[in-house]
């Protein structure tokens, strides 16, 4: 009887025992680094007199990102021990969907378990709020030694400046290569028309697309427009008939553009088309990827699209439906105002902060920036072959990573482990949005042609820097989104003709008393605190 | 807490045996007391041990509802704002109208959800091929065991557009595709029709238990008598699972801000937002998404008391009327 | 036998063609989904409406399996049920008997546990919590945070409390302790109990979603339910206000089909449906008990 006493003691003590063991075992073993601070996990002892040309010591660099990667790349990846070994770190990524980013950071965040680098979608109102209580470290005494981050315009640099000071080093995206109208050009050509360079030319065509037979085929079956829930695209034939602020008011105050006299026209055209029928009926209820499946299968004359990371297989699927089928971009229309532009994308995709609690650590911070310009110093296209060590590197090694077929590197399926690009996934920073040679990254003809030109109009194009992307405005991230919303909701009514158009200045009205006064004058005062306004480029 | 119903039995068939047993007072001092019960202590031990560390020591945290969290000041530094927060829950609009939507549900949910496996139930009870009832059982069961990941998924897919809903309506009634996830006006119907049929079998779980234990005696007295089946069922079989009905009936009463988080989560978009927040999603995109910390714990230990102030509301209603409470 | 009048007859009948409706409504998702993840994307594209694939194909999941992510989420996934299950009816059985036996502080230990129904605490402390107590990133921060379930820790008291008393006190004459009455008659008794509530941790475990994310930062060590909805919710993209850079970043990872989708969810579900049947007759069983004892 007493044995079994002890056995059940021993058991039940083991039992716990073991638990807590398991997990302060486990507690060595985490993946993740907590954050911060000078010591390097393994340090090798400095070079002491000769400048080092490799780095001398061994720093631990942790970082947590938002990814679209599918499957997310491997932490303990060859791609991380070539990162190790070529800038002697000790590398500790950590990708996480981009689903749940949003949920997963904040708490990261709350719970002070940041690591070194923190990546971040967009600047948001999190990003100006945990960059003023002081998560993210001022970058302003660094960036001058870097050669690529030379390559970012001010524009750029305004939008992560809160305060005077830099909180993050932003990645590069083409602003110019945002969606652009397109139409059938054939379409055009069929029916003697031209180009359009007016809303009032643009109605005609469009009507004429819906009623005229274009494709030639017998068929009442085509659309003008094709239009998707939301407003989607819309009809911005020039910033100042897009939803930025472009315009003032009496007062000399910058106003939303979705309120302004120029968007109102867009409005009133879409109303018209959808009268005519040169719209979908359904277009409130439908999606963007259906409506732009109606324009690449043949149906609708006039859609957008941008130049710039497309799916070649619509524009083949189109050109293989309708055999005489070309496309061109139209130009944006000439303004009351005498401008005449697009409106410029923000220019960038993604920023990546450090940690504030690195700032005793100038080792550490550089090392990071020093990754970052490798990462960021741009290689021109027709480099971008397993000639260039830097470029092969990047992509894992060639055979390994990546193949070459027809003179463009194509990545090996499920071989993202291997690659380092993909742990940061840091874009190269193209001096002009051009030198990244969008055509040059297509093999398929149809499509091909088609992003060469509009890649030589746009170059030609001026395109206008909304202001906004460069101020922070509390009001204007709490309250804009839902504002928006409400104002398109009541345009779509007025499309569908269940409001007047009459009723805009109501609209407007509405707006102003749900707080959009509030927005606008915090906008106007930060946009005059920091002197920023409209540009055109 | 997701179903309406409880998905365990027992609860309500509290029975003379399951009355705490009142401790005994010998005189003995403390220590030699504590000696004896050792082993109770020592199965104990885990499990308090677990509750102190992972149940009673977050709770601790929700002292920054006082408190303009900073998590780079800390909890210690953070500056002191006492009930501020708690009065911003009843000015601001937006918590007025996630109230709303709360009680909103919750209401559907007692109106159209609960109801359900009582009626289910009923008719299986009814059912004489024990193998058909065997089988119906096993199916109808069978939807709870889903995550809602799972669930989703599915009606996701079945729903859009292009589903296979949509086709159907335009085949039989010639209708245009209604986008369901995205109309503001189907959200709470969807959310309803989802519990139904996920829950609704495993609810009858703890009805047909009890049903279970009703004499056949009892119907055979009443067919002598001449009742038909159908009063039978009102003067029999009713009465048996009338105690389980009001005890989950007022549980659910109490549970009314708690709606099932995961669930809607899954289910909310942009577009949905304003009819489908609930208090439960709403601390959680104010209190983590959009880190306002402070003012999300605020609602969360609003919510909490609220709902501590409902069930023992419920208990005590429970007693009233002659039934066994929770406690 | 009873007599059953004509109206009473008829009345059964309705009842049963209602009850197998309602079971086949319960089962159609099932079915569809099992057509779906065989039929190929063709098919597929051309019209929803397939109620038996036009070409059987195992494309799907052929993808699947390829995806080493996906088999490893199993994998992990199992691994947590198990051990997950077993944990919590460890930690809960023996509270929960520990609670049936007058010992000091028992009522106070008591309102502990129920106290924890009505509040909990938020979702930043419990991660602070978890990574304080060093299992952020382990497989252990699914399985302890959630050890028991206070629900399910009252039942089975109660369950435990309807345990003839008997019995217990014929062992404490023998002059055994708790622990041994524990492990000696209160769980050989409890079986079909046990069965049924390790059935429902389980279910739970299998299910975690949430917490997978939050805890883990690895994407090797996550649950089956966080690969499906990457892999089913990725497909829906229905934000069409968010910019023009995040649609093309997007765009950039063509999305797999419906199909796949389909089949990945079939194959994170088809687990517990083979266990289903065996566990359905023993919790039945333990609810039968339950109920008569308590």
């Amino acid at each position: 009887m007493k044995l079994n006493k002890l056995g059940m003691l021993v058991v039940a003590v083991s039992l716990i025992v073991g638990v807590i063991g398991c997990s302060s075992g486990n507690k060595g073993s985490q993946s993740s680094s907590p954050a911060v601070t000078n010591s390097p996990s393994s340090a090798q002892p400095s070079e002491s007199a000769s400048t080092p040309a490799v780095p001398a010591k061994k720093i631990t660099i942790s970082a947590i990102t938002g990814t679209w990667s599918s499957p997310i790349p491997d932490p303990n990846g060859e791609g991380v021990k070539m990162m190790n070994e070529k800038f002697n770190i000790d590398f500790k990524p950590q990708g996480v969907p981009y689903d749940e980013y949003e949920s997963k950071l904040p708490v990261v965040m709350a719970a002070g378990d940041l690591p070194d680098i923190i990546g971040m979608e967009n600047v948001d109102a999190n990003f100006v709020k945990w960059a003023r209580q002081g998560a993210f470290l001022p970058l302003n005494d660094y960036i001058g030694q870097y050669e690529a981050f030379k390559n970012i315009p001010q524009n750029v640099w305004d939008a992560v400046t809160v305060d005077g000071k830099i909180y993050a080093i932003p990645e590069y995206f083409p602003s110019k290569y945002g969606k652009k109208p397109i139409i059938r050009k054939d379409w055009l050509d069929n029916l003697g028309l031209s180009m359009p360079t007016n809303f009032e030319e643009l109605k005609k065509v469009a009507i004429a697309f819906t009623k005229d037979d274009p494709d030639r085929n017998g068929k009442d079956d085509t659309l003008g427009l094709g239009l998707a829930k939301q407003i989607v695209y819309g009809l911005p034939m020039g910033a100042g008939y897009d939803n930025t602020w472009y315009y003032k008011d009496a007062q000399g105050q910058m106003l939303p553009g979705n309120l302004s006299e120029g968007f109102k026209q867009q409005i009133s055209v879409l109303h018209d088309l959808y009268a005519a029928g040169a719209i979908s009926k359904d277009w409130a209820l439908t999606k963007t990827a259906d409506a732009r499946k109606d324009f690449f299968t043949g149906k609708a004359g006039i859609f957008f699209e941008q130049p710039y990371d497309i799916s070649q297989s619509r524009f083949k699927g189109l050109k293989e439906a309708n055999p005489g089928a070309e496309l061109a971009v139209i130009p944006p229309f000439v303004q009351e105002d005498g401008q005449q532009g697009f409106l410029s994308l923000p220019g960038y995709y993604q920023v990546l902060s450090l940690n504030a609690g690195m700032k005793n650590d100038p080792d550490k911070i550089n090392r990071i920036l020093e990754i970052f310009n490798y990462f960021m110093t741009f290689i021109p296209p027709d480099q971008r072959t397993p000639d260039n060590p830097d470029f092969d590197w990047q992509r894992g090694g060639i055979g390994k990573g990546y193949e070459m077929e027809d003179n463009t590197a194509i990545d090996i399926e499920g071989a993202a482990s291997m690659q380092p690009y993909m742990y940061l996934s840091i874009p190269y920073w193209a001096p002009a949005d051009e030198d990244t040679d969008p055509a040059g990254a297509v093999q398929e003809p149809f499509t091909k042609a088609f992003v060469q030109s509009t890649v030589d109009m746009l170059k030609t194009t001026k395109f206008y820097l909304d202001p906004t992307n460069r101020i922070h405005s509390d009001v204007y991230y709490a309250k804009a989104s839902e504002l928006n919303k409400a104002v398109t909701d009541y345009q779509t009514r007025m499309i569908v003709g269940n409001s007047p158009l009459s009723d805009w200045d109501k609209m407007v009205d509405e707006y102003m008393k749900k707080g959009g006064k509030e927005v606008i004058d915090d906008v106007n005062k930060q946009l005059q605190a920091s002197g920023i306004s409209g540009e055109w480029k | 807490m997701t179903a309406p119903i409880m998905p365990d039995a027992t609860t309500a068939q509290a029975s003379p045996q399951a009355a705490p047993r009142q401790p005994i007072r010998t005189g003995k001092p403390l220590s030699s007391r504590l000696w004896r019960e050792r082993y109770i202590f020592l199965l104990l031990l885990p499990g308090l041990v677990y509750f102190l560390v992972y149940k009673y020591v977050p709770m601790l945290g929700n002292i920054i509802a006082f408190q303009d969290f900073s998590p780079f000041r800390g909890f210690l530094h953070s500056e002191w704002v006492g009930f501020r927060h708690f009065e911003r829950i009843f000015e601001d609009a937006e918590v007025v109208r996630v109230i709303w939507n709360t009680l909103y549900l919750a209401f559907l949910q007692i109106v159209f959800s609960f109801p359900i496996p009582i009626v289910l139930s009923l008719m299986l009870n009814e059912v004489r091929q024990s193998r058909f009832k065997y089988f119906i059982q096993s199916v109808v069961y069978l939807p709870h065991f889903l995550s809602w990941v799972v669930i989703i998924g599915i009606i996701t897919i079945f729903l859009k557009s292009e589903g296979l809903v949509n086709e159907l309506l335009h085949l039989v009634f010639g209708m245009e595709p209604i986008s369901f996830m995205q109309e503001p006006g189907w959200f709470m119907p969807l959310i309803v029709l989802e519990v139904i049929w996920k829950e609704s079998g495993w609810g009858t779980v703890l009805f047909l238990a009890a049903l279970a234990g009703v004499n056949p005696a009892l119907y055979e007295a009443a067919r002598v008598d001449g009742a038909s089946r159908l009063r039978q069922i009102w003067h029999i079989t009713l009465p048996a699972i009338r105690s389980t009905i009001v005890i989950l009936l007022i549980l659910q009463l109490g549970h009314v801000l708690d709606s099932g988080f995961e669930q809607i989560f899954l289910m909310l978009n942009p577009f949905t937002m304003d009819v489908g927040n609930v208090l439960d999603t709403f601390v959680y995109f104010k209190g983590i998404q959009q880190s306002d910390f402070s003012f999300g714990t605020a609602v969360g230990l609003f919510k909490g008391i609220v709902g501590l102030i409902l069930i023992l509301g419920a208990n005590r209603l429970s007693k009233k009327i002659g039934e066994d409470g929770l406690f | 036998m009873q007599h059953r009048t004509v109206p009473e007859r008829l009345g059964e009948a309705i009842n049963l063609a209602v009850l197998i409706l309602a079971a086949l409504v319960m089962l159609f998702p099932f079915y569809y989904i099992v057509i779906v993840s065989f039929s190929s994307y063709q098919d597929y594209m051309e019209s929803d409406l397939l109620l038996w694939p036009k070409h059987w194909v195992l494309d799907s999941y052929s993808f699947i399996f390829a995806s080493k992510e996906f088999i490893r989420s199993i994998g992990v996934t199992v691994f947590i049920t198990v051990v997950g299950a077993l944990f919590s009816l460890i930690m809960t059985s023996s509270m929960g008997f520990a609670l049936t036996r007058r010992a000091w502080g028992q009522s106070f230990f008591m309102f502990l546990v129920l106290f924890t129904f009505i509040f909990s605490a938020g979702l930043i402390p419990s991660y602070l919590i978890v990574k304080e107590t060093g299992l952020i990133d382990t497989y252990w921060a699914l399985i302890i945070p959630v050890a028991i379930n206070p629900f399910n820790l009252i039942v089975m008291r109660q369950f435990f409390m309807g345990i003839p008393e008997e019995l217990n006190e014929s062992a404490v004459i023998d002059g055994a302790n708790e622990m041994q009455i524990f492990l000696r008659i209160i769980i050989p008794l409890s079986k079909p109990a046990l069965a049924a509530f390790g059935l429902f941790y389980a279910v739970v475990q299998w299910n975690t979603y949430f917490s997978a994310i939050l805890y883990l930062n690895t994407p090797s060590k996550w649950t089956v339910q966080v690969i499906l909805r990457q892999i089913v919710i990725l497909n829906d993209a229905t934000n069409t206000l968010a910019s023009a850079a995040r649609d093309a970043a997007r765009s950039a990872h063509m999305p797999p089909p419906e199909t796949i989708g389909m089949a990945a969810i079939l194959l994170a579900t088809v687990p517990i449906l083979i266990v289903y049947p065996f566990l359905q007759k023993h919790f039945a069983k333990g609810v039968m008990l339950g109920s008569v004892k308590g």
